[in-house]
């Protein structure tokens, strides 16, 4: 990787074997090109998953692009990469666009939390089988996952962090013998044959069945009415594999799949914000996916956050966030540079090797973007570091506020901050330059900035009171009895209107439920915010 | 001065006059849990919803995995780096109630009994106490945990002036001071040749390292770098946790947290019990020999009786081979059990959860002074070359169960390949740095057949089935070892026959840009292979 000399020539030799007026000319792709990074094996991986996809990908794109021309769309087609940026098609590797819609859902997430003032979000996306995690910080902190798992293959392309876990509606509910209490997940029905009471074979309880039985879900509405869901079915489930085994009735059996799908999720997002050296409970969470809307105030209370909110444009969500995203390419490149070598107490005072790869790396990412007739002036360039102490397996990812280095100050400037970014995420004291302090990696984001659409917040209030189309009991865990609970529409819920828990609100994609103690206001373009204003135990 | 009267003072005279406090047979020697506390009993009595309890051990849970993160991500051992530590919470006792999902499962059954040394010896000494923000740190495997190479770490957990919890993190950190490099030095011929022997002590305060025994530390090994950064790695991580045992007391109280660390420990040993009464009763024999010490040949015996009866299940290792009192090859009973319990905890009942209690049903029977039960005399740096293939016998003995237990959490499976196959290294790198330890492609062993399917020629060694083997050109850029051949898959490299198994691959090394460099094989422990069928005959079907 880091002579890339004998990778060349085997396409010297290719080309020449095979040039490229050839009819049948072999498309070439080498691993220094496709990751930047030092590990061999996945670096391989990278490259051979890459030259895998590339055909059926390039063939699958280019048609797209000439159909849409023939359409009549002059613009340029960009494609939305895994880096949270765009590309046009002669740009872009085909590792590059895996997982790019739920990415472009955070990139949204980060657009709509400098529009709404909101320091600090976790985006979170409940579908049937996943509930994806993103992190979106006030510091402007970028989360790289370096080593990704695509399917079952570990590749080295940077991609945007996103945590994916196992609970949806469709993670299937059991008694846990060992521990004598009800458990959720990580197994799902998923859609085929799904929960229980889709009565398409599945048998097992879902926390979709567990929200029908607490009267959450409407069975003759549910998903804009395109799915009847069948009660009886569900009510058996959590019956026959919940509730009997576990020597509590149906709705408190029902009620514990609900608190514990609940607390599965608080506690992978706790963990995963915590982990990356932040206060879960300062944030907002953003509940976006099908399944988001019913369980975000009982996730959200588990943590301790007491904000939520639902995004505008909610079913295209992430299609916002890829209309708003720049055109970009990051260029890496892996190296082992001391910026203080403990050993012999020296601070690096030979800039070169710093200076020539962000020269380099900046020289490869305008090349892409010139290649894309971005003109020159508009394109804009930051240098992030990978650093650690000594030999930690630890890279944490330090946004440069130097692009070139020239005085022993701009040393120290860089030591201060992987300082506070290092006891930020683990804690103050844990940092260890003693040990040595070393750059990693060095990468160079390159970007020009796309305009963007602009987001109103509103700021209406309207005291008038929606009118609920029904009414029906709901349970709630932390509530004995159940509550006479008033159901909208969302067309009668309207801009500035506030609807206080418990309530439910249906749209075709999804079920708002404000739970008891919280209160919800109704935004513009379907967007919400919950706000929890009591405890209610 | 009556006779019982002359007895209490000589006693009195005898305990005010030990000369040190060396391990405790009566901790080393037991692995089961403490006995429930009127505190404890209290506790569950006064929090005992099953799905309240649930979720305070999920929370836990999820603060264990949080800090085993932290440590795999700060650490800068090569095991640490690619999964060889465990985090976890230790109960008011001592006893290991919950562990981290992921690294190495050894250790969940043979961290307690330093705590346990903690709690009898320093608690109530007016020189040394437990007091909130010590820190407590242990690597002399004969005190507890596997071997000299880890390093445990522990803090005590106070809530309103009460002992509630310990937490803390273990980790194969490597260099030690030993005579050879890396930790693990088969050339020790006494315990003094092993390097450090950390006994249980207090190295900090307040949370911080007293920096006169942090110098003293780093003086010992040959990598201080490694040393301070290991440690620091460690107490942030159990920090960490301790926050979080705390945002559990605010959120559900101090009993809640007490009555879910026991009721754990007790909710595992039943189901573990449950489990046992599915097999059949009987007995089954397993006899293996390993055929050297890693200095020269020998023959030495592993004898293993299981017997399963009722709800419990006996090891009986008697008349295995007595120890070696100038060999490091020798087992510390504690390790042998932490060893054991990785095949439950791995191949049997990987559902079950990770702490103490896995291994409380199991009766363990060996010989003292016996090679698998070796005294404080004798060096133990290499226990592995015994206890590897004490796990052996045991795991070709289970499946003779299992064929026709009521329950099977896993496939049947054949023995797995015993042994760790890399490099160890020392001495100045290519930046002039003393460094040494081991490399951590040991990682890459073969895996067994099951009843159902074929077994992989490189995925695991059997002591850690979801660590990593590392990158080789990240240990390359780290350490003057350049690997030639970097990992060529062997098949069938066990013994004689069409599908013999055996170790993953094989490298070839040279070193680079450094003249003041050492480094040498960690090879297969036995010229033949103790790792056979099920039946007999060679080695497992790969």
């Amino acid at each position: 990787m880091v002579n890339p000399s004998h990778e060349k020539e085997v396409e010297r030799i290719i080309l020449n074997e095979y040039p490229t007026h050839v009819l049948g000319a072999l498309p070439i792709v080498l691993s220094h090109r496709v990751a930047g990074r030092k590990a061999e094996y996945s670096r391989t991986m990278s490259a051979i998953l890459d030259a895998y996809l590339h055909d059926q990908m390039y063939h699958g794109m280019s048609t797209l692009e000439v159909a849409l021309r023939a359409n009549g769309y002059a613009r340029p087609m960009l494609l939305v990469h895994n880096t949270s940026g765009m590309a046009q098609l002669n740009s872009t590797h085909s590792l590059q666009t895996i997982h790019s819609g739920p990415v472009a859902g955070l990139e949204a997430t980060g657009y709509l939390a400098g529009q709404f003032k909101e320091p600090n979000v976790i985006a979170t996306d409940m579908g049937g089988t996943s509930f994806d995690i993103g992190l979106v910080t006030a510091d402007g902190v970028k989360f790289y996952d370096f080593n990704p798992v695509i399917d079952r293959w570990l590749v080295s392309t940077p991609m945007t962090y996103l945590h994916t876990l196992g609970a949806g509606g469709g993670s299937i509910a059991r008694y846990d013998r060992l521990w004598g209490a009800v458990e959720v997940g990580p197994d799902s029905a998923g859609s085929d044959p799904g929960p229980a009471c889709y009565a398409r074979g599945g048998k097992l309880p879902t926390t979709t069945d567990a929200n029908l039985v607490l009267g959450y879900l409407d069975e003759d509405n549910y998903a804009g009415g395109t799915i009847k869901l069948n009660r009886r079915r569900a009510e058996r489930a959590v019956e026959e594999y919940v509730a009997k085994p576990a020597g509590l009735s149906l709705i408190d059996a029902a009620k514990a799949i609900k608190r514990k799908v609940d607390a599965n999720m608080a506690s992978a997002i706790f963990k995963e914000v915590a982990v990356k050296g932040y206060n879960p409970k300062h944030f907002v969470i953003l509940s976006y996916g099908g399944g988001g809307p019913i369980h975000a105030c009982g996730y959200a209370g588990e943590i301790g956050v007491s904000k939520v909110l639902i995004p505008p444009f909610c079913s295209v969500f992430s299609a916002l966030g890829a209309g708003n995203m720049n055109q970009l390419h990051i260029h890496e490149k892996s190296l082992y540079l001391m910026l203080y070598d403990a050993t012999f107490r020296t601070v690096l005072s030979d800039y070169t090797t710093f200076n020539e790869t962000v020269v380099e790396l900046e020289a490869r990412g305008r090349e892409d973007l010139i290649r894309q007739n971005v003109a020159l002036e508009k394109i804009k360039t930051r240098v992030e570091l990978d650093m650690r102490y000594g030999n930690q397996l630890a890279q944490i990812s330090v946004t440069s506020p130097i692009d070139r280095l020239s005085t022993p100050h701009d040393i120290i400037t860089l030591l201060d901050r992987f300082s506070t970014n290092y006891a930020q995420r683990f804690g103050e004291g844990s940092q260890a330059p003693e040990a040595g302090v070393r750059i990693n990696v060095i990468r160079v984001v390159s970007y020009v900035e796309h305009d963007k659409l602009t987001l109103e917040r509103s700021t209406a209030s309207d005291a008038t009171k929606p009118v609920a189309r029904t009414a029906r009991p709901c349970y709630f865990p932390q509530l004995a009895e159940s509550l006479l609970t008033p159901v909208y529409d969302h067309t009668g819920v309207t801009d500035g209107m506030q609807v206080v828990g418990p309530a439910l609100i249906e749209t075709p994609r999804t079920t708002y439920l404000v739970e008891p103690g919280w209160t919800l206001t109704m935004g513009l373009l379907g967007s919400a915010v919950m706000v929890k204003n009591a405890s209610i135990n | 001065m009556g006779g019982d009267q002359e007895k209490s003072v000589i006693e009195k005279f005898l305990e005010d006059n030990i000369l040190f406090l060396g391990p405790d047979p009566e901790i080393m020697e037991s692995h089961q849990m403490a006995p429930v506390s009127e505190r404890e009993k209290n506790a569950m009595e006064g929090f005992k919803n099953a799905d309240q309890i649930n979720l305070v051990r999920h929370k836990l849970q999820t603060a264990c995995n949080e800090s085993f993160d932290m440590v795999e991500q700060m650490g800068a051992a090569p095991g640490a780096k690619w999964g060889d530590l465990i985090s976890g919470v230790w109960t008011m006792h001592g006893d290991l109630g919950m562990a981290s999902m992921g690294g190495v499962l050894i250790f969940s059954v043979l961290t307690q009994h330093p705590v346990k040394f903690i709690l009898k010896y320093w608690k109530d000494d007016p020189t040394v106490g437990i007091r909130p923000g010590d820190v407590f740190m242990h690597n002399d495997a004969r005190y507890g945990n596997i071997h000299n190479t880890d390093q445990s770490l522990i803090i005590p957990v106070f809530h309103e002036g009460e002992l509630i919890c310990f937490t803390g993190a273990i980790v194969h950190e490597g260099e030690n001071g030993a005579c050879e490099p890396g930790g693990m030095p088969s050339a020790a011929e006494s315990p003094f040749d092993e390097g450090l022997k950390m006994s249980p002590f207090k190295v900090g305060e307040n949370y911080e390292f007293r920096r006169d025994i942090m110098t003293f530390l780093q003086n010992s090994v040959r990598e201080p770098k490694l040393q301070l950064e290991g440690m620091k790695s460690k107490l942030f991580a159990a920090m960490r946790m301790e926050a979080r045992v705390r945002d559990a007391i605010e959120e559900y109280g101090v009993e809640a947290v007490i009555a879910t660390l026991r009721k754990t420990l007790i909710d595992t040993e039943q189901e573990t019990r449950r489990r046992l009464t599915t097999w059949p009763d009987g007995k089954v024999r397993t006899n293996l020999f390993a055929d050297g010490t890693l200095r020269e040949n020998c023959l030495i015996k592993i004898r293993c009786e299981l017997e399963k009866r009722g709800d419990e299940l006996i090891i009986d290792f008697r008349g295995s081979s007595p120890e070696f009192l100038n060999r490091a090859n020798n087992t510390v009973l504690a390790s042998l059990k932490g060893m054991l319990a990785q095949e439950f905890l791995s191949f049997v009942w990987p559902d079950l959860p990770r702490n103490q209690a896995v291994f409380a049903p199991i009766k363990l029977l060996t010989d003292k002074r016996s090679a698998l039960h070796c005294s404080p005399d004798a060096p133990n740096a290499q226990s592995m070359m015994t206890f590897f293939p004490s796990f052996t016998a045991v795991q070709i003995g289970v499946p003779k169960f299992l064929y026709s237990a009521g329950h099977r959490a896993t496939d049947i499976i054949a023995g797995w390949y015993n042994m760790i196959v890399t490099f160890l290294y020392g001495g100045v790198n290519q930046y002039g740095e003393l460094v040494g330890n081991v490399c951590a492609d040991l990682n890459g062993m073969g895996g067994a057949a099951r009843w159902n399917r074929d077994g992989e020629h490189s995925i695991a060694p059997i002591f850690a089935p979801m660590a990593d083997i590392g990158e080789q050109e990240l240990i390359e850029e780290e350490v003057p070892l350049m690997k030639i051949v970097p990992h060529k898959l062997m098949r069938d490299a066990n013994g004689f026959g069409k599908f013999r198994g055996g170790h993953g691959y094989q490298q070839i090394a040279t070193m680079k840009d450094s003249s003041m460099w050492g480094y040498m094989c960690c090879s297969i422990g036995s010229k033949f292979p103790t790792t056979m069928g099920i039946f007999g005959g060679y080695a497992p079907g790969c």
